[in-house]
């Protein structure tokens, strides 16, 4: 016990001799998340050129719908209409300052008036399959919405229920993601950090020499990183609040074990890889990445509910997955367990084996390089 | 000539340091292989459906709600019995009433039962259910429907895990760009060189150009490993194979640049890396990597406007898919490499004359 806490009180000291180890795990996943939050937590309508030519009132009123129609998601309209000429409208797409050009024809209200089939000219740049599908169904909306105005006896009816107890906002979602991986990479980097710094000032040799066993100063590693962790992890949930109004802190008593069980996991695997490859830096950098990339695949952007094949193994496979479910589910509580795929007892045997696993791997890879008699 | 010892010495170096250097050929293409396999979906989302298909005409036509490659946008499954959906069910499409569409009019009622608490999802399912009804109605009548004459920028719609491959090169460019770049400085310190690279005789701005012309090769080479996999994840022929170089090794000189800086500045690979790691990341999803600029406000867009990222993205995604040309990016990137390198160099100049003011 002793040693453990006088290997506890050196790393604490040498973790504020050099606040690089916190910094770096704070500033990183607060970055981050500003990023996401300039980014998905801040959709806009999607701006469309207009050039109404019909000589009509229909084409007006066709316009006003398809911008009127307003997105779950944000709020706001789908589209914003830029209203232009043609070769206006032409030299803004050109620019990509808009992401296409709607044009009514001259004949819209005729043709509608006189019972036949109106078009529509809809110029855009299908960038990718998933921003053409937006932009032709969202004047879809706008086109069924001119239906249900205009059409004569159109009584078709779309409702809209919940089995659900909640819409949240996806950048909400996404943002309590990010505090784990807060948590995850201050953790991580954190060990790494102190680890290499004694290597680089040769006091790791001290640890050949030790004639007691290494297991304490091991668990001190661990501790001291798993707090350095929590650090990070507090600032980003203050800046979480901040920016979502989402309050990490409801959920302390549920989220804190389930970090725990995560950062022993991960920490543990940095501490393989870095000490089983030769060169320190090239094996924490491949360590930090595969937690990162981990991060994504365990549903920190899109659902594992929708993850079919390979996604939905790989994603099964990582004990992440559930945590980020448990985390979710006590912060916005709601069940997040996909029907139980990511049930929470299924959870806790997943995140407890790995944790057990790789924290006996790892010491054991500790107690082989670090060297020392033991007992 | 001594710029070539320089250069060849930061090549040598590879060897000292071999794990290194291969995690940063193995990071992007990690993110490579991650991003790819979570867009491989697509754009279908599955949706359960009360009744069966077979059973509703309505249901049955929305299979042919399909994006113009015949993608469909929806995969119908039945419901497994009435009442509320659990947990892993997809949303639910209820036909409560037929329905029925003639010249005449129209009649039916759907209810869309949401069983997703991303609202991003619940947007995604309601365009669809909108898009299945508009493409019935038009099925089923010509009197005063709207037809779309559709005139898009590339013939076909470029796939989304096409796309997302493509705009990992750029990540993975700025990635090792930086990781090369600090190396070059970074392992002075860890390797207790620094003092031979203060007292160096060779001119400050030979040295800082050696160092980064040797990270932007070791770069470039990473970056033909990331070319090599998705060419052969993808089979397409590139619209310019000179863009893509031209732009890639833009990226390398802008970021072999700044990690050459940030080397100087933190001295220390680790943090440097984790650095480097944020910094592109960032900067890769501020530039329109994740999700087009389109969709975002105008903080993005003026993010994006000075993000190199941006730039790049656009030029490699005409070196891949075409479009319109246009050398703003060529420009703007090499513009920015110029700018960097010559201020790289002057920040090495004034940090070595600091050092040797100390020494």
């Amino acid at each position: 016990m002793n040693l453990f806490v006088q290997e506890l009180k050196k790393l604490l000291a040498l973790t504020k001799a050099d606040p690089k180890s916190l910094a770096a795990g704070i500033i990183a996943p607060t970055v981050i998340l500003i990023i996401f939050a300039l980014t998905f937590g801040n959709f806009v309508s999607l701006k469309l050129a207009v050039v109404n030519d019909d000589v009509g009132t229909l084409g007006a009123a066709f316009e006003e719908t398809v911008f009127s129609q307003t997105s779950p998601l944000s709020g706001e309209s789908y589209f914003e209409a830029i209203e232009v000429d043609k070769d206006e409208a032409q030299g803004l797409y050109e620019q990509g300052r808009v992401n296409g050009i709607l044009t009514i024809p001259v004949d819209f209200s005729e043709r509608l008036e006189s019972g036949e089939p109106a078009q529509v000219l809809y110029v855009f740049d299908n960038y990718n399959t998933d921003m053409a599908k937006n932009l032709r169904l969202y004047l879809d909306e706008g086109i069924f919405a001119f239906y249900q105005e205009h059409m004569p006896n159109m009584e078709i009816k779309v409702q809209r229920e919940y089995a659900v107890g909640a819409q949240l906002d996806w950048f909400a979602i996404i943002a309590v993601g990010v505090f784990m991986l807060a948590f995850l990479m201050g953790s991580m980097f954190n060990f790494l950090y102190l680890l290499n710094k004694e290597r680089v000032h040769a006091t790791l040799s001290e640890y050949r020499l030790a004639p007691a066993s290494l297991l304490p100063t091991f668990a001190a590693r661990i501790v001291v990183a798993l707090l350095a962790g929590v650090v990070g992890a507090a600032v980003n949930a203050l800046l979480v609040w901040l920016l979502t109004g989402v309050n990490l802190a409801c959920g302390l008593l549920a989220i804190l074990p389930v970090l725990l069980m995560l950062g022993v996991a991960f920490v543990s695997f940095s501490a393989i890889v870095s000490l089983t490859v030769r060169k320190f830096s090239g094996a924490a950098m491949l360590s930090m990445v595969t937690a990162v990339v981990a991060w994504f695949l365990s549903g920190a952007t899109t659902s594992v509910k929708y993850a079919t094949g390979a996604l939905l193994d790989v994603a099964l496979a990582l004990p992440s997955s559930y945590g980020l479910s448990q985390i979710r589910a006590a912060v916005f509580s709601v069940d997040q367990s996909v029907g139980g795929l990511l049930a929470t007892g299924k959870g806790w045997i997943v995140m407890t084996v790995y944790a057990v696993v790789l924290a006996t791997a790892a010491w054991l890879i500790y107690r082989k390089r670090m060297g020392g008699g033991g007992r | 000539m001594r710029i070539i010892r320089i250069i060849g010495k930061e090549l040598v170096s590879v060897k000292e340091n071999i794990p290194f250097n291969l995690a940063t050929i193995i990071s992007p293409l990690l993110f490579l292989l991650a991003f790819v396999v979570m867009v491989s979906g697509g754009i279908t989302i599955p949706v359960e459906t009360q009744p069966a298909s077979s059973e509703s005409a309505f249901l049955q036509t929305t299979t042919n709600c399909v994006a113009p490659d015949g993608t469909p946008y929806l995969k119908l499954e039945e419901a497994s019995a009435e009442g509320a959906p659990d947990g892993r069910s997809a949303d639910r499409f209820i036909v409560e009433e037929e329905p029925s569409i003639s010249e005449n009019g129209a009649t039916g009622t759907i209810t869309h039962l949401v069983n997703d608490v991303n609202s991003n999802m619940t947007k995604n399912y309601a365009n669809r259910l909108t898009g299945a009804l508009v493409n019935y109605i038009n099925e089923n009548r010509e009197a005063n429907t709207v037809e779309v004459i559709e005139e898009t920028r590339y013939e076909s719609d470029i796939p989304w895990d096409e796309s997302f491959a493509v705009s990992t090169l750029v990540f993975g460019a700025m990635l090792a760009g930086l990781l090369f770049g600090q190396l070059s400085m970074t392992s002075e310190w860890e390797n207790a060189t620094i003092k031979l690279l203060i007292l160096s005789p060779c001119s400050a701005a030979k040295t800082a150009t050696g160092k980064v012309a040797g990270a932007c090769i070791k770069a470039f080479v990473a970056g033909a490993v990331l070319v090599g996999v998705v060419a052969l994840l993808y089979d397409r022929t590139l619209i310019s194979g000179l863009w893509l170089v031209v732009a890639l090794c833009l990226m390398y000189v802008i970021f072999a640049s700044l990690g050459f800086a940030l080397g100087i500045a933190v001295r220390s690979t680790m943090t440097a890396f984790l650095v480097s790691l944020v910094i592109s990341l960032c900067l890769w999803v501020a530039g329109g990597g994740f999700g087009d600029l389109s969709y975002f406000g105008n903080a993005a867009q003026m993010v994006g406007s000075v993000n190199p990222a941006t730039y790049a993205l656009d030029a490699v995604r005409y070196a891949y898919f075409g479009g319109v040309v246009n050398f703003t990016p060529l420009i703007v990137l090499a513009v920015g490499a110029a700018v960097t390198i010559t201020l790289v160099c002057m920040l090495y100049i004034c940090w070595l004359k600091s050092e040797r003011a100390i020494s």
